[in-house]
């Protein structure tokens, strides 16, 4: 007997509802699709296959596959992924990527073996971890978008299967994002009070080798293209004025080791060099992209920096944190443009690392430098003749240079004469340190871009540069750019475009004046600057911060929890309060039940005047018709429920009403 | 198991009045909702019987009036008297200076004492002599009253009439009713072996337990409609006065509360609707008030809500 023709039941797992198979399909669609690029194509085709067989099993009505097909698949796909991943594997890199490809290809093939409800929840179980793996390749704003729809349609597609197989789908998605609204203030406080690790769990250096950047050392003359690369290195945001262009250079790895043909950074040293700084302090926050080093790229000269535990200096000045930078990072500097670094003296291993030349190389350039040195004996005057032959003489500036030889910076001062900053930097160097004058190359960054909608500063790795310092002992250090000497007209046209934006003072750009596109594009790039400042820098360090203005200084976990689990206590309560006084409220549903279970009776016969209360009803029909007891006791049920929620203010869950209504479905 | 509150009350006036079970609880109901009760039907059927075991039940003083019309206003309030010895007036309260007063044949006594009575029903305290006397608390006055168009009597107004809560009609008992009735000892001895049940205290809790009863919002909703239904009514000649809905609501709480119900039903409303509403309403074809029939042919016109 089929009392229940419209519910389901939950736990039985010997059916299997088809009328779930489209939700099916989008719930693997959603969170597998986003996958693909980071996946092998063999995998992809075969998942491919995999859908298009499901859907054309689905169409001719559905059966599970026979194990004769599948266990083979399963077989070759994990050797085939086993293989394939195993390179990156060994080389400590890429376990997230077998993993993502191992469940993606697993969550595919579950929809060849339906055989219950149960394979169905697996499915969506699955979905829901599918998805939280897309913040292994990004976490962007985009995808925070892209990740609450597609939880969406995985909550649908659950809500669907225990629900009444004939809602509209509207409904249902609708209900789904109530219940995904109503997870974002508890997902907020486990955002901000969940304790957190100073750096993912995870911080394997993925795909160190792809990442474009300094890298720490530099070999000018060996590469003929430098990689333009549009990626951001990192944004920067000024609490007050923007320094003039001429001052952003950021700071990073410091070379001083030369052997001929690399430029080595070989000082990781912990000594901080004396600094004094004048003129105007400079505050900003830095969102440092991860790029797997340690260097921070501040503006050139940081006093003061906090964002992550650990941040020191090298004997170069250069500003390195404790553990490579693997995740998106925010810092906070105060920078001095106006300062002067180890003045005085330079003790003996500074002084001889930054002279060291290796004897055998480029012997017409040390005789070029001891003769303009000759000349010019004070280091400043040498520098200034050094800079004014690159200007005199025809170098150019190109990101094409023609490779050199063994004496690389002879070839490039007296023959090939083209070149970029490295080849430039390289050469004044090497010049300045045959003279006798320690100087050293200094790699980062020059400039960036201004965002006008929210004064962020981008900057990207095709700004990336290289220049040079020499040491005085009046001045300390003193940062000389040989590249800026070259005239426009010796630039080559590429670099052209790029310096046309590199006018010495920020334009402030008027919105107004940009195209539809270009207006949007800084509109977007501001909203992801926002997020990345607020979301994405919220770090172990600023958690703490933020406990500390609880009055929880550096809190045990113990604390943490118990605050942790006060707030959450505090915010369910006022959220089960705020869902319980709504209920009372809401008592409509109650009485429509009522309603339409008089519409049954009145089909079958029975009259149900509106002016009959619910109970009067009850003891008519069991005056009247006595032999249908069952029928009267149902319907007494149910006029005891709807009285209880609706005159009683008795908190009845409509569930049990609907129950009752369907009881009366096979008397009426 | 809910409790039914003053149950042993009811049971006990039952043995006096027999088969009229649903009255007593309505008169109790009045009672527990701080408004007066006026009984109308022949003589002999039981008004004065049902009175007095609500009041010797109840534990309450009791007192009665019977009206004729030559009693006068003093009679039922009371006179200042000259005593010599003092040199001064001294008060003689009245019969209406007791909790509970039954007022026989209201409708004999003429306008003027009519109107001094219920005057002091409505406002609960007595002035005469230029000095406000307050009544004592409880207090709930049982009228009786023959129909209208016996003779020698003064028809109360529609104006007093509001002032009773709720008017009863006792009607004939049934056959069993009669049968144990007659069967039974003399009724007047049985009246006096009734005990005080309870107190003045008691009575005073259950009335404010009474008023905690819960009315939903929809059930509001029903009164307002039956009033509205009433004044729109081409039947009757007037609706339902504010006084008579606030009536309605206070009886209806008592009258779950005393069939041990925390809320209100819509089927509670529906019970006590003619004992508020009948005689407040007067026929526009005949002048007279109301039957139960004309009511419920409205409340036929009403959804419950």
């Amino acid at each position: 007997m089929n009392i229940f023709p419209k519910t389901r039941a939950v736990t039985s797992g010997d059916y299997l509802p088809h009328a779930e198979f489209p939700w099916l399909l989008a719930v693997v669609l959603v969170t597998v699709l986003p996958h693909f690029p980071y996946l092998p194509y063999g995998l992809i085709a075969i998942i491919v296959g995999i859908l298009l067989y499901f859907f054309l099993r689905w169409q001719r009505g559905y059966r599970a596959t026979s194990a004769w097909i599948k266990v083979p698949i399963a077989i070759f796909v994990g050797l085939a992924i086993v293989l394939n991943y195993r390179l990156l594997y060994f080389q400590n890199a890429g376990v997230q990527e077998t993993g993502v490809a191992v469940l993606s290809f697993c969550m595919t093939i579950k929809l060849l073996e339906l055989k219950g409800r149960r394979d169905i929840m697996v499915i969506v179980a699955l979905g829901y971890f599918l998805l939280l793996t897309h913040y292994f390749y990004t976490q962007e704003f985009l995808a925070g978008i892209w990740l609450f729809a597609s939880a969406l349609v995985v909550t649908a597609a659950l809500l669907h299967l225990h629900d009444d197989p004939e809602r509209p789908v509207r409904q249902t998605l609708k209900q789904a994002s109530y219940l995904l609204l109503q997870a974002i203030p508890l997902a907020l406080i486990l955002y901000l009070l969940f304790p957190r690790l100073d750096g993912p769990l995870w911080a394997i250096p993925r795909g160190q080798s792809n990442q474009t950047g300094l890298a720490g050392y530099m070999r000018p003359g060996h590469i003929t293209q430098l990689a333009q690369s549009d990626e951001v290195a990192f944004r920067a945001q000024f609490s007050g004025a923007i320094p003039p262009r001429r001052q952003l250079y950021w700071r990073g790895p410091v070379l001083s080791q030369y052997d001929g043909v690399n430029w080595i950074a070989n000082d990781y040293a912990l000594y901080t060099p004396p600094i004094e700084t004048s003129g105007t302090p400079v505050p900003y926050t830095l969102i440092l992209e991860p790029h797997y080093r340690s260097w921070l790229l501040p503006l050139e000269m940081p006093t003061s920096f906090t964002g992550i535990p650990g941040i020191h200096f090298n004997r170069n000045g250069v500003l390195l944190s404790a553990r490579p930078i693997s995740t998106r990072t925010r810092l906070e500097f105060i920078s001095y443009p106006e300062y002067r670094m180890e003045v005085g003296t330079l003790n003996s291993f500074q002084r001889n690392s930054n002279l060291q030349l290796p004897d055998d190389r480029n012997p017409r350039s040390q005789r070029l430098a001891e003769q303009f040195r000759a000349e010019n004996p004070m280091p400043e005057q040498m520098a200034a003749r050094i800079l004014r032959f690159f200007r005199e003489e025809p170098f150019y500036y190109t990101l094409n240079p023609p490779l050199l030889g063994a004496h690389a910076v002879d070839d490039f001062l007296f023959s090939s004469r083209q070149g970029f900053c490295e080849h430039y930097a390289s050469a004044f160097v090497v010049m300045m340190r045959a003279a006798g004058i320690p100087a050293r190359v200094v790699t980062g960054y020059l400039g960036g871009e201004l965002n006008p909608v929210d004064q962020v500063l981008t900057v990207r790795q095709s700004t990336a540069h290289a220049w040079a310092e020499i040491w005085t002992a009046e001045n300390g250090w003193l940062r000389y750019d040989p590249t800026s000497v070259i005239p426009p007209e010796r630039t080559s046209l590429e670099i052209l475009d790029q310096q046309n934006e590199n006018s010495p003072e920020f334009i402030n750009i008027a919105l107004t004046g940009l195209s539809l596109l270009q207006r949007a594009q800084y509109q977007w790039d501001a909203l992801n600057n926002r997020w990345n400042y607020w979301v994405l820098g919220y770090t172990a360090e600023r958690q703490r911060e933020y406990f500390s203005r609880f009055g929880l200084v550096n809190p045990g976990w113990k604390k943490i929890a118990l605050f942790f689990a006060g707030i959450s206590f505090l915010s369910l309560g006022l959220l089960a309060w705020l869902i319980l006084r709504k209920r009372v409220k809401s008592l409509e549903p109650a009485w429509a039940i009522w309603l339409s279970a008089c519409e049954k009776l009145n089909r079958s016969g029975i009259e149900t005047p509106q002016w009959e209360t619910p109970l009067a009803l009850v003891q008519r029909l069991k005056t009247t018709w006595p032999e249908r007891a069952k029928l009267n006791a149902t319907l007494r049920h149910l006029a005891r429920l709807v009285y209880a929620v609706r005159y009683e203010n008795a908190r009845v869950p409509i569930r049990l009403l609907k129950k009752a209504r369907a009881r009366l479905e096979p008397y009426a | 198991m809910a409790s039914y509150p003053l149950q042993n009350l009811i049971d006990r006036a039952e043995t006096v009045i027999f088969g009229k079970r649903r009255e007593i609880t309505l008169a109790l109901a009045a009672f527990l909702a701080k408004g007066h009760l006026l009984i109308e039907d022949l003589p002999g059927l039981g008004k004065t019987t049902l009175a007095r075991a609500l009041a010797s039940l109840s534990g309450l003083s009791f007192s009665r009036i019977q009206c004729t019309n030559d009693l006068l206003p003093a009679d039922i309030l009371g006179v200042s008297v000259y005593e010599r010895q003092g040199g001064a007036f001294r008060f003689l309260p009245g019969p209406i200076f007791s909790q509970v007063l039954l007022v026989d044949e209201i409708n004999r006594a003429t306008p003027k004492t009519q109107s001094a009575l219920l005057e002091a029903m409505e406002e609960l305290q007595v002035t005469s002599d230029g000095e406000t006397r307050a009544l004592p608390q409880p207090f709930f006055v049982i009228a009786t009253q023959n129909p209208a168009h016996h003779i020698g009597t003064f028809p109360l107004p529609e104006s007093q009439l509001d002032r009773f809560a709720m008017r009863l009609a006792l009607g004939y008992p049934d056959v069993e009713a009669e049968r144990a009735l007659l069967t039974a000892d003399n009724s007047q001895n049985r009246l006096g072996t009734l005990k005080a049940m309870c107190s003045a205290e008691d009575i005073f809790r259950h009335q404010q337990t009474a008023q905690t009863v819960f009315v939903a919002p929809a059930l509001l909703d029903y009164i307002q409609a039956i009033l509205s239904a009433s004044r729109q009514n081409s039947h009757f000649r007037h609706g339902l006065s504010p006084r008579a809905g606030l009536s309605l609501l206070a009886i209806a709480r008592a009258f779950a509360y005393l069939d041990g119900r925390k809320a209100v039903l819509p089927d509670d409303i529906q019970a006590i609707l003619p004992s508020v509403a009948c005689h407040r309403l007067r026929l526009r074809q005949n002048d007279e008030s109301a039957r139960p029939e004309d009511i419920e042919a409205m409340l036929r016109g009403i959804p419950i809500p």
